[in-house]
């Protein structure tokens, strides 16, 4: 029983806690599986019957219930073979045996597999109950101690990520720094006369600076990352950041087409990390049009609709601000991995392949989404959601 | 005018050798270096430098540990300090560093040059 082959259990729609308790049956015994039925409603369960083990899994596939009942006695694949696959695939489902007296040997089988328990024919009502009851409930605990001991390793992993970048970061940057100060040192001797080497030179230096904004990357990928949050102003952060960038925006031959709600209400934000943000999508927008274009920048408040991140739910109040530009888009492999580190669609040495996925983490830090896609005109459409509080 | 006193110290005395080469090729300073935090206070009292440029993270005393003692002594207390430090948390370093400048390293030359011109003409 392979626990690594085993999908995870929130991939399916399960039955919410609360609700009433989902039984599966599996009987081949029309009477014994139509008393089963009217035990299980009477005792305040939903459940669904199958006359076979193979149907029963194949439903496994589409909602994982909260108890089986399972007969040993089955016609083709037999019950041990059934439980076997159930173990498999679902290692915290509680199984209870169903059987009937000749079949001692099975059952023991079936409890050194793991079932729960089991109970023998005639089924007595008031122990049918109760076993489930105990069954689903040893189960919910198990689940609960998996959920909390996978948070536990995510939360070891990432602390040992962030150990590692700031070991990295002090490891690297020392070395990057007597480089980069050995080249400068170089740039001004006669060396540097010559036309090629002082090329090679500054290509070295480049190369260092490079290296150094992906470690920078890392660390801020990989900090916990407190913020500073302060009542601000997000259309005021928008034109602070278009200052810092009026040289690239030139350059680029970029225009800005502002639109700005100036009604937007203030919200706690750390603004450092927001320009950093929008720096980054403004500067990919700038690098997705080559021969210049038009950037448009447009804020609003709305509301959610549709709930698509843990962060925000339909109905919350959000501020938006949304980043057009009018390059060629994105290709669809691109929109899937745009997130991951170090992806990057840039030109070598353009991209760290760390932007997005920073903005993304100080996005969520402030409890909102980034999300980019192709927009209905072409280009690509970054749009930034935070939520407004209640008395906004 | 006569050359302004940089000490600069760093537990790595390859890069405070290539902090004084580019900082004395510029031919408006004078450099001493120092590889420990330990030996800051007393390179301070004896070189009576206009700026320090110091590490951070040193295995023998850290920059700020001695920082601080440089702080509170009479004779050098008042000398800007500028701190170099290869972990660029931010936030970190708006808590630790008070009213101190703080670089990230590696830091192209001219703009460390800037930053010390700024410490000089601020403490006047």
């Amino acid at each position: 029983m392979g626990v690594a082959e085993r999908k995870p259990r929130s991939d399916r729609p399960s039955p919410v806690e609360a609700q009433a308790p989902v039984a599966f049956t599996v009987e081949d015994d029309r009477v014994s599986s139509m008393l089963l039925g009217r035990v299980l409603k009477h005792g305040g369960f939903e459940f669904q019957q199958f006359g076979n083990g193979d149907d029963m899994l194949a439903a496994l596939d589409q909602c994982v219930p909260d108890v089986v009942c399972l007969d040993l006695g089955l016609p083709g694949r037999s019950g041990l073979e059934v439980l076997e696959a159930i173990r498999a695939e679902q290692p915290l489902l509680p199984v209870v045996i169903l059987t009937g007296s000749t079949e001692v040997d099975d059952v023991v089988t079936a409890m050194h597999m793991g079932a729960y328990d089991y109970l023998s024919k005639p089924l007595d009502t008031k122990k049918l109950l109760t076993t489930l009851g105990n069954a689903i409930e040893l189960g919910r605990t198990k689940r609960a101690l998996e959920h909390s001991e996978s948070m536990m390793v995510e939360n070891a992993k990432a602390k040992s990520l962030r150990v590692i970048a700031a070991g990295i970061a002090h490891e690297v940057k020392n070395p990057l720094a007597i480089i980069l100060h050995s080249l400068e040192y170089l740039s001004a001797q006669e060396i540097a006369e010559d036309e090629t080497s002082a090329r090679v030179l500054k290509c070295s230096q480049s190369a260092v600076l490079r290296a150094d904004s992906i470690v920078r990357g890392l660390i801020d990928l990989s900090s916990g990352g407190k913020l500073t949050l302060e009542i601000g102003d997000l259309n005021h952060v928008i034109d602070q950041t278009l200052l810092l960038l009026r040289f690239e925006l030139d350059q680029g031959r970029v225009r800005v087409n502002k639109q700005l709600d100036p009604a937007l209400s203030a919200l706690p934000i750390d603004e450092r990390q927001i320009g950093q943000v929008l720096l980054n999508l403004i500067m990919n927008a700038v690098h997705a049009m080559p021969d210049g274009g038009t950037v448009t920048i447009t804020t609003f408040e709305g509301e959610v609709s549709e709930r698509t991140t843990e962060t925000l739910w339909p109905g919350d109040r959000v501020a938006v601000i949304e980043i057009r530009d009018t390059g060629s888009g994105l290709s669809e492999d691109a929109i899937d991995h745009l997130f991951d580190p170090f992806f990057t669609t840039k030109a070598p040495g353009e991209g760290t392949g760390l932007g997005l996925p920073v903005s993304r983490k100080i996005i969520e830090q402030h409890r909102g989404e980034l999300q980019l896609r192709n927009g209905a005109q072409g280009g690509v459409v970054a749009t930034i959601r935070l939520k407004l509080g209640d008395d906004q | 005018m006569s050359k302004r006193r940089i000490l600069v110290v760093d537990d790595e005395p390859d890069l405070t050798l290539l902090l004084r080469l580019n900082l004395e090729r510029t031919g408006n300073y004078e450099v001493r270096e120092e590889n420990g935090g330990s030996l800051a206070l007393p390179a301070a009292r004896e070189f009576r430098p206009d700026v320090i440029v110091i590490d951070i993270m040193m295995p023998d005393m850290e920059g700020t540990d001695a920082a601080a003692l440089i702080k509170d002594d009479p004779l050098v207390g008042d000398t800007p300090i500028i701190f170099l430090t290869a972990v660029v948390s931010r936030e970190e370093a708006r808590q630790t560093m008070g009213a101190h400048r703080i670089i990230a390293k590696p830091v192209l030359m001219d703009e460390l040059v800037q930053v010390i011109e700024q410490e000089i003409a601020r403490k006047g």
